[in-house]
């Protein structure tokens, strides 16, 4: 019996890293693995595999881990992680998933257990607790996960809804504090569907509401809401604003009168937030608020 | 940071809106952007040799103490 041999490129496992320290936002492109910004790394494994007769088709591999991830602690002791972290399947007919999470420590940072009771810890010493999707980072730098958390449908993303622990700290610094190295293979599930990342399939807004931001609205402070539309000789009047993260933004009371009205909104933390506005007639629409942090002082 | 006027002489008045302050800010994309602001001051007449104008920078609900000089 003749056989005839298939080479397949087949990438059957990525690994992917992430710093910690500022953010760089990465885009699902199908079929690349970006790295967004100079001097960071992404790595993949290519595995070449001889098969015997098979008509399938290869499928490559194709993953984004977020190349950067900031951490920041104020000297009131409130830490500081980025909301829209997430890692994003960028194929388009298979599930992936995260199989294995480590740490590896820097600049003489040292990982400690979620549950340290981090207030007692010397001020400024450089310990850190890290928790990703709900699983925590062992004093080994391992994550135990919990793996049916961390697959990943085709096309979609997954948050990481991270969260980090310091010790007390009174003196300003800023380093690299650890590597995270993310194993993702095909063991996700091949018929789940999910939300796709920055879904531009949104329906155009039909609602005749404007919102308009007057500033730019940095963590702490606090920028206004202009929001107009046809009130229909006021017959038509603002029942409610909302935030879709309180945690994120909140909206104060709105002023002005029907058809034009103006909130002021507070920038609590660095993300973002939906600002939904609705109408007395049923017609809403929602604003994405972002909330900007300070860059690096040393550039003014 | 930016003196509007560069041809300021003694006697000149410097106020707030003579200076922008370009500030790096990150967006919730990872994108750095500026944005370019007043500090808060009051005016100032400036006379012969180096001036200290002390100031204040508003961002982020917190006010930042700064000095700059101008040297006429």
């Amino acid at each position: 019996m003749k056989h005839k041999l298939h080479k397949k490129l087949v990438a059957l496992q990525m690994i992917a890293v992430t710093s910690l320290l500022s953010i760089t936002q990465v885009f699902a492109m199908t079929g690349f693995d970006e790295v967004t910004k100079a001097g960071n790394t992404g790595q993949s494994v290519v595995n070449i595999e001889v098969v015997t007769d098979s008509e399938e088709d290869p499928v490559l591999f194709s993953a984004y881990v977020p190349s950067t991830l900031p951490i920041k602690v104020d000297k009131d002791g409130n830490v500081h992680t980025p909301s829209n972290a997430a890692i994003i399947n960028g194929v388009s007919t298979k599930g992936i998933a995260v199989t294995n999470i480590q740490a590896s420590l820097d600049n003489g940072w040292q990982a400690k257990s979620w549950n340290t009771d981090f207030s007692t810890l010397p001020e400024n010493s450089k310990y850190v607790g890290l928790q990703l999707r709900g699983d925590t980072l062992s004093n080994d730098g391992s994550f135990s996960l919990n793996a049916n958390d961390w697959k990943i449908p085709k096309n979609s993303y997954i948050d990481l809804n991270i969260q980090a622990k310091l010790p007390p700290q009174s003196v300003n610094q800023k380093s690299d504090a650890a590597v995270l190295s993310f194993t993702l293979d095909w063991s996700g599930d091949n018929t789940t569907t999910g939300p796709k990342w920055n879904d531009i399939s949104t329906p155009e807004d039909t609602s005749g509401i404007t919102v308009q931001n007057s500033s730019t609205l940095i963590a702490g402070g606090t920028s206004t809401l202009d929001i107009t539309w046809d009130s229909e000789g006021g017959a038509v009047s603002l029942v409610g604003i909302t935030s879709s993260n309180e945690a994120i933004a909140t909206v104060e009371a709105a002023s002005g009168s029907d058809g034009n009205k103006s909130v002021v909104v507070n920038g609590l933390r660095y993300g973002k937030s939906n600002i939904t506005v609705t109408l007395s007639n049923g017609k809403s629409t929602s604003y994405t608020l972002k909330v900007y942090d300070i860059g690096n002082t040393d550039d003014i | 940071m930016e003196l509007i006027n560069r041809k300021l002489k003694a006697g000149d008045t410097v106020t707030a809106n003579d200076i922008n302050i370009s500030v790096p800010v990150v967006s919730p994309d990872g994108v750095t952007e500026h944005i370019t602001l007043h500090p808060q001051m009051a005016d100032v007449v400036l006379t012969s040799g180096a001036n200290e104008l002390p100031a204040k920078l508003l961002l982020g609900g917190s006010l930042y103490d700064l000095t700059m000089t101008i040297n006429v």
